[in-house]
């Protein structure tokens, strides 16, 4: 099989994923107890205010209506109006996505700078002190509650050294400010993360360097230096890439946290205050772009895996 | 490999790895010991009540009468600190135990029975994976409300994929295993096989797992509360004081910083047993 046809298999086979998920989620948000209509109108709308906006967004027709309607409008790109803004729930999107992409993007960034020069570090020094100590601050790193992590961050660089401004998310057009609002947040975001790439980095280098051709290439006379950077490490990065997948559901878990410690604009605030205002089709809408990028993502692994691993065939 | 009975230098400090483990895992015991003593022994530790409100004491810094300081009502952070420790335990232990207990039962199931239920169980588990842990529970917390109860179904039911994948995993290579063969063979039903050979098997690999997705669970208690949807003021919550205490950061930052340190004390002690076992059991991880 070539490796189109595998891309294509892939890729539609990640279709009906995506339409469980977005059927599951307007089903749930459809049971939350409590009236949309009260919720977004208070407890002391009159009953004809209520009919009407449940007339409005059609909450009173029967639930299989309401589902096709739906999906007929998503296909379209409509993803309806906010009960609580009644602002269209695409244009809240549009507004928020940007602070939310900054941020998973800049805590990937972190990660992957952080987490796998400690790795291939801690291999090459397995069993010393350095290993040990590196054990502990990565256990560390992975026990710290994000949103813990920020409070102390803030208290530090932003209170006591005043190096970065305290709270929100500054202004996007401005690169050095949003670069300057991003530090830290991206910085939470990324420890987690960066310690656990450790861990695999670590024990994937140990892997490779005890495998024979290591072994020829020293035998034969090849630098260490050499042996350690370019030969082990190539083949190591190969499971380092397919977990990079994983921590994307952790990415986005980090990233809700740190927006609502940062008081940073966002997917993360824009959930949190849906829930409480029990906005469904908005909480509907950032849950479901969440899970597509999810599924996104690991496609991409998927397929970036079988690209860059002879190994592995597209069975 | 070496013939000689002199360690070599690489062995050497491989075993001074191992005991640094053992170590490690050892602290992970006293910690957690501690929190559970904390726990138990909640109210009568507390040198003030946790819930009595006290105007003229709004906001006070450390000091010796209240040695954590106190919050915007006046009330004591090390009691409430110390009062948070048993609704924290108490929701992460129970919904790993019951996440465990749920998730290995099915995950046995499906994969030693395989078949129709096994792919259905995989798409689900698929399915539920592909949410944060923290995304699903503001998820269910929004569908169901945010009682205590409705807490720990909620983070029972973020774990028990994770279970169900992992000994669903081990099931599977089980299953062609001799013993097990064997017990088929002799005409044993399926579930005893199931009861008998399979769940003993597999049941000390997936408790380290369960000690280190405790942490996971007490976690997802803290940051559900910590976004107003976990455990409910007046009671304390370390993720709710944490939050409470954002807003006037500047002012009061002792109302954040010991109710943290108490998650991450206890989060780390369960990483540490957890790490520390699983090397113990499985050599293959200990490199």
């Amino acid at each position: 099989m070539s490796i189109f046809s595998y891309i294509a298999r892939r890729t539609l086979l990640a279709i009906p994923t995506v339409l469980v998920i977005v059927t599951l989620l307007f089903l749930l948000v459809r049971v939350i107890p409590g009236d949309a209509a009260i919720a977004a109108l208070g407890e002391n709308a009159t009953e004809e205010a209520l009919a009407a906006l449940r007339n409005q967004f059609g909450l009173d027709r029967p639930l299989w209506e309401q589902y096709f309607e739906y999906m007929g409008n998503l296909l379209q790109g409509d993803l309806g109006v906010s009960l609580a803004t009644r602002r269209p729930v695409g244009s809240l999107l549009a507004a928020n996505y940007q602070y939310t992409l900054d941020l998973m993007l800049g805590s990937l960034v972190v990660a992957i700078v952080m987490g796998i020069p400690t790795g291939i570090y801690s291999a090459v020094n397995r069993g010393r002190a350095a290993d040990g100590a590196l054990r502990i601050v990565s256990l560390l790193g992975i026990s710290t509650p994000p949103f813990y992590l920020g409070v102390l961050l803030l208290l530090l660089f932003s209170v006591q050294l005043s190096w970065f401004p305290v709270l929100g998310a500054g202004d996007l057009s401005d690169p050095v400010e949003r670069l300057k609002y991003l530090v830290l947040p991206a910085i939470t975001g990324g420890i987690g993360i960066a310690s656990y790439l450790t861990r695999v980095t670590r024990s994937a280098m140990l892997n490779v360097l005890g495998e024979d051709y290591l072994r020829t290439a020293v035998s034969k006379g090849v630098r260490p230096h050499m042996v350690t950077y370019k030969h082990a490490l190539r083949n190591a990065l190969i499971p380092v890439v397919t977990v990079i997948g994983i921590y994307v559901t952790v990415l986005i878990g980090n990233a809700v946290l740190i927006e609502i410690v940062f008081s940073r604009p966002g997917f993360g605030r824009l959930l949190v205050g849906s829930v409480l205002q029990r906005d469904y089709y908005t909480i509907q809408s950032v849950m479901a772009v969440f899970a597509m990028v999810v599924v996104v993502t690991n496609l991409i692994i998927d397929i970036v895996y079988v690209a860059i691993d002879p190994r592995v065939n597209y069975g | 490999m070496t013939t000689s009975t002199v360690p070599t230098k690489k062995a050497g400090r491989k075993q001074r790895s191992k005991l640094f483990q053992n170590q490690l895992a050892r602290i992970g015991l006293i910690g957690i010991g501690l929190m559970l003593l904390i726990a138990f022994f909640g109210p009568a530790l507390t040198p003030h009540d946790p819930f009595k409100q006290d105007l003229f004491n709004r906001l006070q810094a450390p000091s010796q009468d209240f040695l954590l300081g106190t919050d915007q009502y006046g009330r004591d952070v090390l009691s409430r600190t110390l009062m948070g420790t048993r609704y924290s335990l108490l929701i992460g232990f129970s919904s790993a135990l019951a996440a465990f207990l749920i998730g290995t039962a099915l995950g046995v199931l499906s994969g030693y029975v395989g078949g129709r239920l096994d792919q259905v169980m995989v798409e689900v588990v698929n399915v539920m994976m592909i949410f944060p842990g923290i995304l699903l529970g503001i998820l269910i917390v929004a569908v169901l409300g945010s009682s205590f109860t409705n807490l720990i179904f909620t983070i029972t039911l973020i774990l028990i994929p994770r279970f169900v994948r992992v000994s669903r995993g081990i099931a599977i290579t089980l299953k062609e295993r001799d013993f097990i063969l064997a017990a088929e063979a002799l005409g044993q039903k399926r579930t005893r096989v199931m009861a008998q050979h399979v769940l003993p098997n597999l049941v000390s690999e997936v408790l380290v797992m369960a000690t280190l997705w405790t942490s996971t669970a007490i976690l997802a208690e803290a940051g559900l509360s910590f976004l107003g949807l976990g455990i409910q003021p007046p009671l304390p919550s370390w993720g709710g004081m944490i939050r409470d205490g954002i807003d006037i950061i500047q002012r009061a930052p002792w109302l954040s910083v010991y109710p943290g340190l108490a998650i991450l004390i206890t989060v780390l002690s369960l990483n540490l047993i957890g790490d520390g076992v699983r090397d113990a059991i499985d050599p293959r991880l200990s490199n």
